[in-house]
């Protein structure tokens, strides 16, 4: 193994557990207090606001929502050790201000918290976020998205098949497939600037600015999915440079990492139940690319006409049942979670976009079904004539697979329907459990804007209990914003309330509720509630 | 084989990534690991907490895994234990052994420490035979004005402590 080839694969592993354990963005500083207060009332605007922390921190961004619901990247902030101090703009409106922020502590975590003050009264309009990324800006972040999907789809996954199933040492003819790993690198860095311009909504030049940056490798889950594909990217490039038994090692860890990757972020991997939709999108990731990636090395292999090419067709045609097989399952699932009804798929965005893909896929499916069924035994046989339909069959499913990966890359810009549910209603309940506790959450109304949370019927190893007290924090990770944190007090008999959540944006909002059960024990519930945006 | 010296390798920068990290600024012990069956010091440090205000009282929760405990009193805080048969005694009133008697929570309390300073706290007991994996020792910790941080959040099986905000401190059991 060469050496340069070693020390990227140390590096990328090292970065990628790395990675893994900075996951845990919880601890340490916390927020000692803030000026104005939490959900606090005033009459005159008030010029900036303060946090204090309970040790030295650095800020990383702050977005204030207006009443209004358009969104403000806060610029002028001012640290000084463990206080800091947000400038706000001199033209606030009377009504509801949320400030959502996120600092590291001086140990690397970020962590981060959200505020709502209003001015005058609080506002009964819910904010509803309008789209506030530029065209420039989605253009760049579709387009570095794209190159990258294609790195991981044809690179990645040419090297998996080249190594894994066709059991041979890779061909210098399949430059074209160390070519898109090459791409997709190179579009690692844009691609990390552009969702950091996503996430603060800021314009195109900012990339100039080094807070775009970090925004775009920390303020999201975003960032961490572009580093494990980079990682997926340089291993299986390692891969290629390898002997056959190294080489299988690393293309696995390569996949596996795809997986992950596709599995770590976006609406599909953060929709409830997490269980089922992280493992179907894993899976949905890694048979997706086999499938796909297969096909570039495929048709290098038959231009050539030799019987090289014969072994890996036969072992593709065994395997590619079993990878089309899981691959349905998997996105079928999928689809039901974010869709919920049948309608969904043409009165919606996000639908539309599933119904292109699908027809897509259905064209794919039919490609490869004529491929494995009508060609494949006459190439087995011999047959000129075979062989060249089958290369062309294969180079125009490369075409298809590449527009499936282009389509895929819009549903970044689309809620999924689950989160567009048309008619709010009063209110959405969860049975939450853990450690023997259960309690029954539900929050009102399930929409964006002014919104409670209800805690009910705790139950504590089959004994219902009245618990010392009841926290619950609302949070969304995936956009950075909050966590919110409320202490709930008691309404009646097993009955929690915590009131004065105001909810920017929607879909995905983690809940967490800690139960302290006794003096010295506490249990913490967490869950996921869907919010929809408020209609007007 | 050189995949597993490449692995290793991996391994060892991941890990001098990790220790590179400053220790955490949560409640914890002095000692990071204790030995089944053995009678240990357990030193409890207090970094900060009570959100900026002063620590007035610490309170500690012994659990199964550990025997006869026995606090170490401290000059200008007030020790108490309570045991699982008495409902609260004072330190000067089970200064004599009873048997049977289990100490399940030792309190000081009615002392001042500023969110500036650094104190620890110390008491002696015995890691049972049995015990396995680590062992957490949740902590309530008082604060001027009636408030209270409770360190008392233990990670779920497989879980790091890392991810909680208030975890309950804790020491490897290594046999």
């Amino acid at each position: 193994m060469q050496y340069s080839a070693k020390w990227a694969v140390m590096i990328c592993i090292a970065v990628f557990l790395s990675v893994f354990y900075s996951g845990a963005a919880f601890a340490h500083a916390s927020l000692i207090k803030s000026d104005p207060a939490d959900s606090s009332v005033s009459d005159a605007a008030p010029k900036s606001v303060t946090l204090r922390f309970s040790e030295a921190v650095r800020p990383l961004v702050a977005r204030l929502i207006h009443p209004g619901g358009h969104t403000e990247v806060l610029k002028d902030i001012g640290e000084k050790g463990d206080t800091i101090v947000f400038t706000l703009p001199d033209t606030l409106e009377n009504g509801t201000h949320i400030l959502s922020w996120r600092v590291t502590s001086s140990d690397g975590h970020p962590i981060g918290g959200g505020l709502v003050f209003s001015i005058g009264a609080p506002s009964t309009i819910a904010p509803s976020v309008e789209p506030q990324t530029d065209l420039a800006v989605r253009s760049g972040l579709w387009a570095a998205r794209l190159v990258l999907m294609l790195g991981l789809v044809f690179g990645v996954g040419g090297t998996a098949f080249s190594i894994l199933i066709a059991g041979q040492p890779v061909a210098r003819e399949e430059w074209p497939v160390g070519g898109l790993l090459l791409a997709g690198l190179l579009a690692t860095p844009l691609l990390i600037g552009f969702q950091g311009l996503d996430a603060l909504g800021e314009p195109v030049r900012a990339l100039l600015r080094w807070d775009a940056w970090s925004a775009g490798l920390f303020a999201t889950g975003f960032g961490r999915a572009v580093v494990l594909g980079a990682t997926a990217l340089v291993l299986a490039y390692a891969a290629r440079q390898t002997g056959r038994r190294i080489g299988i090692v690393l293309a696995s860890l390569s996949l596996l990492n795809v997986g992950l990757a596709i599995a770590s972020a976006g609406h599909a991997a953060t929709a409830s139940p997490t269980l089922l939709t992280r493992p179907a999108l894993f899976l949905h990731a890694i048979t997706a690319t086999l499938w796909i990636g297969a096909l570039l090395p495929l048709a290098i292999l038959f231009k050539q006409q030799s019987f090289g090419a014969m072994l890996p067709l036969k072992r593709f045609s065994a395997a590619i049942p079993l990878i089309v097989g899981v691959l349905i399952l998997s996105g079928l699932a999928l689809a039901v979670v974010q869709l919920r009804t049948v309608t969904a798929l043409w009165t919606t965005d996000y639908g539309q976009v599933l119904l292109a893909k699908l027809a897509l896929v259905a064209a794919l499916l039919l490609l490869a079904a004529f491929n494995r069924y009508r060609l494949t035994e006459p190439v087995l046989a011999g047959s000129k004539t075979a062989v060249r339909q089958l290369r062309r069959s294969i180079l125009a499913e490369v075409v298809l697979g590449s527009l499936i990966i282009a389509a895929l890359g819009l549903w970044r810009f689309t809620p999924p329907p689950r989160t567009l549910a048309a008619a709010p209603v009063a209110s959405q309940e969860i049975t939450a459990n853990k450690d023997g506790l259960s309690a029954i959450l539900s929050i009102h109304p399930p929409v964006t804007g002014a919104v409670f949370v209800e805690v009910r019927d705790i139950v504590l190893d089959g004994k219902p209990l009245e618990p010392l007290s009841v926290s619950i924090d609302l949070d969304k990770p995936s956009y950075g914003i909050g966590p919110f944190t409320r202490p709930a007090r008691k309404t009646s008999a097993q009955r929690y309330r915590a009131d004065g959540f105001v909810l920017p944006l929607d879909g995905f909002w983690v809940v967490r509720v800690t139960v302290l059960v006794s003096e010295f024990r506490s249990v913490t519930l967490t869950d996921v509630f869907d919010i929809a945006k408020a209609t007007r | 084989m050189k995949t597993l010296k490449t692995v290793t390798g991996a391994m060892l920068a991941t890990m001098a990534i990790g220790l590179a990290l400053p220790a955490s600024a949560h409640i914890t012990f002095e000692n990071k690991e204790v030995a089944p069956g053995a009678t240990v010091k357990f030193v409890l440090r207090l970094p900060h907490g009570c959100s900026g205000k002063t620590t007035t009282g610490v309170r500690i929760a012994i659990p199964a895994e550990l025997t006869s405990a026995k606090p170490q009193p401290k000059p200008g805080w007030t020790l108490a234990i309570m045991t699982d048969d008495v409902h609260k005694a004072s330190a000067e009133t089970t200064h004599a052994h009873r048997a049977g008697a289990t100490i399940k929570e030792i309190s000081w309390t009615g002392g001042t420490l500023e969110d500036a300073y650094y104190d620890e706290f110390v008491f002696r007991a015995t890691v049972s035979k049995t015990a396995a994996n680590a062992i957490f020792v949740p902590v309530v910790q008082e604060c001027e004005g009636g408030s209270v941080d409770r360190w008392i959040e233990i990670p779920a099986a497989g879980g790091v402590s890392e991810d909680l905000k208030y975890p309950a401190p804790s020491v490897r059991v290594q046999p």
